[in-house]
């Protein structure tokens, strides 16, 4: 289990005192931080420090590291992990994958959690990205969109293939 | 990291009279602002779901919590696909005003019968602040990010969607990496007047992910980014026979 460490992530949160409906701001959750939590044998888990949008992009977050995994081509997911975005608005929200340069080659099933209890999963291929924010809503904003989960089952490509956890960002 | 964006409201006001136009006509009846209308949506949303979980059909989401299944699940999702459809209209330009975007994706990609679809706008992961992306789709699984002040491909490549579309070429249709090269680069120039006078004073970068797709990247690290947004780049990726697996574009402006 992947040590977990307080991220200098926070919410945008002024636009609330303007309007109680309406919260407006970006949330990035680090891998290894605060609102991130990684499940699976420990031995699976591999650490790219220096890599990933922490690692060598963001001066202002930690862990300075991104994490990734071997797929799985069986049934379920062995290694995965949740991140939580801690202020989740009513208003149609926007998650974002950073897919680092190294060891992102996976075809994985990205699942959100939005309006209490609502769920949408899509598949994200991370080999063509490289250093740089993907998509992983599909199409039209989600609301309240307060979890995002990733797992490393992949039926496509090889047993070499690998799976990226890095940082989320939540824009709304 | 604080980005503020722009607050819908004010959006919608300012675009009153186009956007407005676009709510469900009971909004329009009523003669109620877009905001007022779209809060009304986001409430009743709200009401049906606690309703639907309350006393619905629900069952265990896996997660240590519930959510909804059938007919519950039907009528909330539609519920709040027409609540983000009616959010999106208030902050987006008008459709006619986006007609230039999607000529721009399709001389993008060299192609001007391709099927392309908006889909929402939405803040610029790459940018603090309040600048925003338009947001296509064609019919071959790629998403495109479109800068609406310039109407210019922001980024491409394949979108999160419910089908996997993972591709590796053929050892014969391989090209040589020269080849690759040089097709990133016209491609950068296409899209950026002026990058042949830039393009020393970048940083270059050349990677590839299991030979199978090759980048071919240009940072801008002549004066520090802020704090929460990445050094502009320019990065053009291409699958080893030739064909355009992702492109990204942020340096300009």
């Amino acid at each position: 289990m992947p040590k977990l460490r307080i991220l200098a992530a926070a919410a945008t949160l002024w636009a609330a005192l303007a309007s109680p409906a309406l919260a407006a701001g970006t949330v990035t959750m680090a891998n290894g931080g605060q609102y991130f939590t990684a499940f699976g044998p420990t031995a699976y888990w591999h650490y790219d420090y220096g890599q990933g949008y922490c690692g060598h992009i963001a001066t202002w977050c930690s862990p300075r590291h991104s994490q990734w995994t071997y797929i799985n081509q069986s049934a379920g997911d062995v290694n995965g992990a949740t991140w939580r975005n801690p202020a989740p608005v009513n208003y149609p929200e926007y998650a974002r994958a950073f897919i680092p340069a190294r060891n992102a080659t996976a075809v994985v099933k990205y699942t959100l959690r939005y309006n209490n209890g609502s769920y949408q999963s899509t598949y994200v291929d991370q080999k063509p990205y490289y250093d740089q924010w993907v998509p992983l809503n599909n199409g039209a904003g989600l609301y309240l969109l307060d979890r995002v989960m990733l797992g490393d089952q992949s039926y496509w490509g090889y047993a070499s293939d690998k799976v990226a956890f890095d940082e989320i960002k939540i824009e709304n | 990291m604080r980005s503020p964006k722009i607050l819908f409201a004010l959006v919608a006001i300012a675009m009153a009279g186009t956007a407005v136009a676009t709510l469900t006509a009971h909004a329009e009846r009523r003669m109620v602002p877009a905001a007022d209308a779209i809060r009304e949506l986001f409430a009743s949303l709200d009401a049906a779901t606690r309703r639907e979980l309350a006393d619905g059909c629900t069952e265990d989401d896996g997660q240590g919590g519930r959510r909804l299944c059938g007919n519950s699940k039907t009528k909330i999702d539609a519920m709040h696909d027409d609540a983000m459809k009616a959010a999106d209209a208030a902050a987006a330009r008008p459709p006619e005003a986006r007609s230039a975007a999607i000529l721009a994706i399709r001389a993008f990609r060299k192609n001007d019968r391709m099927a392309v679809t908006y889909r929402s706008t939405s803040p610029n992961p790459y940018k603090d602040g309040e600048e925003k992306i338009e947001i296509y789709a064609d019919d071959q699984g790629f998403e495109y990010w479109i800068d609406p002040l310039r109407d210019a491909v922001v980024q491409a490549g394949p979108g999160a969607g419910l089908h996997p579309a993972p591709r590796k070429a053929r050892p014969d249709a391989r090209l040589p990496v020269a080849e690759l090269r040089a097709r990133a680069v016209a491609l950068v120039e296409a899209q950026l007047p002026g990058f042949g006078k830039r393009r020393s004073s970048l940083h270059p970068l050349e990677d590839h992910k299991d030979k199978q797709i090759y980048f071919f990247r240009w940072d801008d690290f002549s004066q520090p980014a802020k704090e929460s947004e990445m050094p502009p780049f320019v990065q053009a990726a291409f699958n080893a026979d030739g064909t355009l697996a992702s492109f990204t574009d942020t340096l300009s402006r």
